[in-house]
């Protein structure tokens, strides 16, 4: 958890001192790039947007009101560049294997809970992906960045009905997509630990 | 599908906001569609945060790429999209330009002199360069008047050219002339 960056910090940042603007950049770095990553499923897109956020970010730090968080402000940038992205070109329902990270085995896990497990994230990260822009980027700014759904409707700019209506039928059509992508895919075979060859 | 699926149907719809209760919980670990979508919704809880760490390399080359980088102002949304329906003002008014009639250069129908003759009938004689003459037609220069010697002195200066367009309509009268007389007859 990284340290919530003071306006005087910005407001420092915003007369050009540049020590103010590394601090800016050290504090929000990993979070924004974490939100970027999430969103766009590759790091080079990540690291684009991330980069994007903040060219706009310190241009527009002198009429900036210090009233919320400049986290927020930070991501209400990425996620409106990630959204254009995403109006641009349909979002790619394939989603690389190497992005769905691999967890760790519990004890009480078996290896074909864990295969299951694979397989259940690999499904509902192309069911995200098959989501209108607004919806996907409620559900994702929820689930990944668990940011409550007022932080959601400030981030996109609209009314918290909306985000609710928006995270509901997301979920929804994310478990149902995902459950049928899983039932037409054959299932692992169930294996222990101990019955390992 | 019983009353507890569709409790926990409603409890799935208001999650992660309400805890799952003991009763909807063994429910779901006796019934299999409701574990599948509890199995899916935990997923989601879990699965969509991981996997979004900045390694310390990548971290350092954006780093330094971020601080390099020129501040860079958002375009205005107005001048973004301002482009669309200039263009479309600039098609319509180039599409009139090009096609509206009022455009295209006028032709002047034109009559054969026999056919125009029949309708017009028989000119009356003007004699522009005999002014003397009792049927010549007044000309302003006759009347006398300060308006009509400051008109006079004004039209002096057409006079040539006037004359010229006369000699022409002469011209033109005496070959419609006699298919008139033809006509009459």
């Amino acid at each position: 958890m990284t340290a919530a960056v003071a306006w005087e910090t910005v407001k420092r940042a915003a007369g050009g001192d540049s020590a103010a603007k590394q601090s800016l950049v050290e504090t929000t770095l990993d979070n924004l790039w974490g939100l970027a990553m999430r969103m766009t499923r590759r790091p080079d897109d990540a690291d684009d947007i991330v980069q994007e956020t903040y060219a706009r970010a310190f241009a527009t730090l002198s009429g900036l009101q210090p009233n919320g968080r400049f986290e927020g402000y930070l991501a209400r940038i990425a996620t409106n560049l990630v959204l254009e992205r995403w109006r641009r070109k349909q979002p790619k329902a394939d989603v690389p294997d190497d992005t769905v990270a691999p967890h760790a085995l519990e004890p009480w896990q078996t290896v074909a809970d864990l295969e299951d497990e694979q397989r259940r994230l690999a499904a509902i990260w192309k069911a995200v992906s098959r989501l209108a822009p607004e919806p996907r980027a409620a559900i994702l700014l929820y689930y990944a960045q668990s940011q409550s759904c007022d932080e959601i409707g400030r981030i996109l700019d609209v009314p918290l009905g909306t985000v609710k209506t928006w995270l509901h039928r997301a979920r929804n059509q994310v478990r149902h997509d995902a459950e049928a992508l899983l039932a037409s895919e054959p299932a692992a075979g169930r294996m222990n630990i101990g019955d390992a060859p | 599908m019983n009353t507890l699926c569709e409790q926990f149907s409603e409890w799935l719809d208001d999650v992660p906001e309400q805890p799952l209760s003991d009763a909807l919980a063994a429910h779901a670990a006796s019934c299999e569609a409701c574990r599948r979508q509890l199995a899916l919704e935990r997923s989601m809880q879990s699965g969509l945060p991981a996997g979004a760490s900045l390694d310390p390399s990548r971290r350092a080359a954006l780093r330094g790429r971020i601080l390099a980088a020129p501040a860079k102002r958002p375009a205005f949304r107005l001048l973004r999209w301002s482009w669309a329906p200039l263009a479309a003002a600039a098609a319509i008014v180039l599409a009139v330009l090009v096609f509206h009639p009022f455009t295209k250069s006028a032709v002047a129908p034109t009559l054969p002199s026999d056919l125009l003759a029949d309708i017009l009938g028989p000119l009356p004689y003007i004699d522009s360069s005999d002014p003397a003459k009792p049927d010549a037609a007044p000309t302003a220069a006759t009347e006398s008047s300060p308006m009509g010697d400051l008109l006079s002195a004004f039209l002096g200066d057409f006079e040539g050219p006037m004359k010229v367009a006369l000699g022409t309509l002469d011209a033109s009268r005496a070959a419609v002339e006699p298919r008139a007389a033809d006509a009459k007859q």
